[in-house]
């Protein structure tokens, strides 16, 4: 099983060039080769349905070109684009609800096979898991450790405070580890 | 760190990764207005001469380019481009079959200039015996055993997203940009109606538009669109009446629905309309126009549905010519034409194609089971046709195709349909 070895969507290198209109499409090109695969990853793991979550991160980077002449700080762009995932994600989630209001069903995307039989127990049982976690406490595990941010940094992208990122985060593992004594 | 959080980072991982790099698509094309850009000092006030003089300047540039264009080059009717301009990149035949007595539909992905299989992918079906959802108040007995498998597909404009419909629900299909994988989700959608097995994807692929039925005292047809985003809904409904499927298939941008109109077995009250779905639903003849009733030339029978191309302009379908054996038998002459949308004056035979049939059958059951316009591409130069065989039609040139959909109407326990 693949083993976190560091944050996956940590740039390789820091030193944006300046975007300016000019070269916005490289570096948007640029960016998206980068990240675009961890922010997918994270995405779905938000979402649990991988298109929804192609579309949440095509829309962010959709985004970027209209943000890019605002944010004059390199180091702002990957946070930007953490931000604007997460709120898409968010809007996806909110019009699921919405449909579930009306009495829909909406079943998670069948997967192959092949990942299902690679999916252990244990995990399947973790991610049921989170998946039955508050909204929050999901976006906050998921930042926490799939992105590897540090409780700042999961702070600044979900705009709450860092005492709340600790406390929600124990809550939700706590949480988890219930359900899983329960479940065994 | 504790053992917990590392099951949930592992659980995290092995989830992430099952999102592959070469399955994700590619970077996204900067958009046709990348918002307001920073305004020059002094540009935010034009001259009034300068404000007209800009329309009429790109008019000439236009008409320019036009002239230049037709004087460089002899006209090039759509039916003899020669690259395969606009072709949708993948068609997806949707398969029913039994397998150990339990029915089995496949999604399958095909390369649309090859027709090389890329994947497949089995779509969720009712394993129980299913029942015609058009016709559901009637027993399986009633419809003759085994019923078919309804089952249905269309495509978005992006030529990689698809729409499937069966007896289970709704789904959506995303193909990966190299067409080797492809991601199968259910549709939160369930209407309050009767669903015959008809739904249309929207161009733009957030929409779905879905032949729906009534039956309270009577059966009322009608169609549905649902935001696939938000699950809302708007509801047309005819008047009372039991017809066939109503077959909506979106025109152009997606702004107006034309369906299959057709009262009883009256072909007096028989033909296409257009929807306007800018409305909040309502009445389905009132928010709808008549098109044109094409007739066929003398001699000729019409036989599949039709198809209006993307520009508004041609409609595209299939007719039939009996030719009577000796043997009770005989041959229909098939072919597939174009038809002007606004006098239903013939256009162009895009095909043409012999089947012969035994005693017993009819020409218009052969004509009707051979050859039909089964898609038609984002551009509307490229079509999936079945006239006998699957294939491509380029404008006029056709090219075969394997894939093998048949669409059968009931009786066999086999359905199909294709798109791209």
């Amino acid at each position: 099983m693949a083993r976190a070895t560091g944050r996956p969507d940590a740039p390789a290198d820091r030193s944006v060039p300046a975007p300016t209109l000019s070269d916005a499409d490289d570096l948007v090109r640029d960016l998206y080769q980068a990240h675009a695969l961890a922010l997918v990853r994270a995405a779905k793991l938000l979402l649990r349905d991988q298109p929804s979550a192609e579309d949440v991160v095509q829309d962010a980077f959709l985004g970027l070109y209209q943000a890019l002449p605002r944010l004059s700080d390199h180091d702002q762009i990957l946070p930007y684009l953490r931000v604007a995932v997460i709120n898409r994600s968010r809007s996806l989630l909110r019009a699921r609800r919405r449909a579930l209001l009306r009495k829909v069903q909406h079943a998670p995307p069948m997967s192959s096979a092949e990942s299902a039989a690679m999916a252990g127990e244990d995990r399947r049982a973790v991610m049921a898991a989170v998946a039955r976690l508050p909204r929050r406490a999901r976006e906050v595990l998921v930042l926490r450790y799939y992105l590897d941010l540090t409780d700042q940094e999961i702070a600044t992208t979900l705009q709450i405070s860092r005492s709340t990122v600790t406390s929600t985060a124990s809550r939700g593992l706590a949480v988890i580890a219930r359900e899983l004594k329960e479940e065994s | 760190m504790s053992t917990l959080e590392d099951r949930v980072r592992a659980a995290f991982w092995a989830d992430a990764e099952t999102v592959r790099p070469e399955t994700i698509r590619g970077v996204p094309q900067r958009p046709a207005r990348p918002g307001r850009r920073p305004r020059a000092r002094g540009a935010g006030r034009t001259s009034r001469t300068a404000r007209w003089l800009a329309p009429v300047a790109a008019v000439i540039a236009v008409i320019g380019v036009i002239v230049g264009v037709h004087l460089a080059a002899p006209p090039v009717a759509p039916s003899s481009v020669g690259a395969l301009t606009g072709l949708p990149p993948y068609y997806v035949t949707l398969t029913g079959a039994m397998s150990s007595h339990r029915p089995v539909l496949t999604a399958a992905v095909h390369d649309s200039e090859t027709g090389a299989l890329l994947t497949s992918v089995n779509v969720p079906v009712r394993q129980k015996v299913p029942q015609p959802l058009h016709h559901a108040s009637h027993s399986s007995a009633q419809l003759g055993a085994p019923p078919p498998m309804p089952s249905g597909i269309s495509a978005s404009a992006n030529g990689r997203t698809f729409a499937i419909t069966d007896d289970v629900g709704f789904f959506l299909l995303r193909v990966a940009a190299d067409g080797r994988s492809a991601q199968l989700s259910r549709l939160p959608i369930r209407a309050s109606y009767v669903l015959s097995d008809s739904a249309a994807l929207s161009p733009d692929g957030n929409q779905l538009a879905i032949d729906v039925e009534s039956c309270k005292r009577v059966c009322r047809q009608g169609i549905e669109v649902v935001s696939l985003a938000t699950g809302a809904s708007k509801l047309w409904l005819g008047p009372s009446m039991a017809g066939p499927p109503l077959s909506p298939a979106w025109v152009g941008s997606g702004a107006e629905i034309m369906f299959q109109w057709q009262v009883g077995s009256s072909s007096a009250l028989e033909g296409y309309r257009l929807l306007d779905i800018s409305g909040a639903g309502g009445s389905l003849l009132g928010s709808s126009r008549a098109m044109v009733s094409p007739q066929a030339q003398s001699g000729w029978q019409f036989a599949g549905p039709m198809l209006l191309t993307p520009d508004g302009h041609g409609l595209l379908t299939t007719e039939y010519r009996n030719v009577p054996g000796q043997d009770g038998g005989g041959t229909a002459m098939l072919r597939v034409v174009e038809l002007s949308a606004s006098t239903g004056q013939l256009l162009r035979v895009l095909h043409a194609a012999t089947e012969h049939y035994g005693a017993g059958w009819a020409a218009h059951v052969t004509a009707d089971a051979a050859c039909q316009v089964l898609s038609l591409g984002p551009t509307g130069v490229h079509a999936l046709i079945r006239c006998p065989g699957l294939g491509r039609l380029d404008g006029d040139r056709f090219t075969p195709l394997p894939g093998v959909p048949v669409i059968m109407n009931g009786g066999t326990g086999i359905g199909g349909a294709v798109a791209w």
